[in-house]
């Protein structure tokens, strides 16, 4: 594995299986570290990751702590009851995440919305940032993320790769496998007698 | 607040898009006051020369290159 320049990355790792990813993050106004300029106030909050969100939310309560100021609007869709979808037009705020380990993400375009459960709602604009992953094993739910993202991680290339090398074949065939593998090889030869 | 921004960036959608297409533009009033190319950029240049809440940042990308916001739990609006 190669490591880009500048990847940062957390861990966290749970005691048990959990339902939903939970991470102290803090948020402040955005400002570019860069700049020299001095940091805003940056204030601890509770957020959860949320892939059927398209874009991040902070609650209300957030800006008005930290004092942002809208700086645009959009127009956002909400599944509601009896699955009918919702627009709405919301405030957006500019804003930096201070996720764990030091993985900031600067100048995040977020609106604000009521919350269930948490204060902040990461959604797939700060997932893809990075690398995202999330495993069970031996009942501890863990979950990674690293930015920027650094390489592909799929699962099934993994079980080949491990088959390749320790000379195992492919997993055999259900008794149902079998029927239909039998039923293929009648058919092609009839077809050669023909 | 913001809402006559919002109202101004809305009517004049399609001309603005053509106009400043990819870029950051900051609206007061009923007035472009800033091109940028970056959120960050627009976003402390215009706080200098406004103040907070005086501004707004749209982002002039065609309706098909834009993402929609959607959000299918745990969270409300309006």
């Amino acid at each position: 594995m190669k490591f880009l320049p500048g990847l940062r990355a957390f861990t966290t790792k749970s005691n048990g299986i959990v339902r939903e990813l939970l991470n102290q993050v803090h948020i402040s106004e955005a400002y570019d570290p860069a700049t020299g300029q001095p940091e805003p106030i940056k204030r601890p909050y509770i957020a959860v990751w949320d892939c059927g969100a398209t874009a991040t939310v902070i609650s209300p309560k957030i800006a008005q702590e930290l004092n942002l100021q809208p700086s645009g609007k959009e127009n956002v869709h909400s599944v509601g009851a009896g699955d009918q979808s919702h627009e709405y037009e919301a405030n957006t705020y500019l804003v930096n995440i201070y996720l764990p380990n030091n993985v900031w993400i600067v100048g995040v375009r977020v609106s604000d919305g009521g919350i269930a459960g948490a204060d902040v709602l990461l959604g797939m604009d700060i997932i893809a940032f990075g690398d995202f992953a999330i495993t069970n094993h031996n009942g501890h739910t863990h979950w990674t993320f690293r930015t920027p993202s650094n390489e592909p991680i799929d699962f099934v290339e993994e079980i080949n790769e491990h088959n390749r090398k320790h000379g195992i074949h492919a997993a055999p065939l259900s008794q149902d496998e079998k029927r239909k593998q039998r039923n293929r090889d009648k058919k092609s030869k009839k077809a050669r007698h023909r | 607040m913001l809402d006559r921004e919002y109202h101004y960036f809305k009517t004049h959608e399609s001309d603005l898009i053509e106009r400043y297409n990819g870029k950051f533009i900051a609206i007061v009033d009923e007035e472009v006051v800033g091109v940028f190319d970056s959120e960050l950029t627009a976003y402390q240049e215009m706080k200098k020369k406004y103040g907070l809440g005086k501004f707004l940042l749209q982002h002039c990308v065609p309706s098909k290159d834009r993402v929609i916001q959607r959000y299918h739990s745990r969270v409300a609006f309006g």
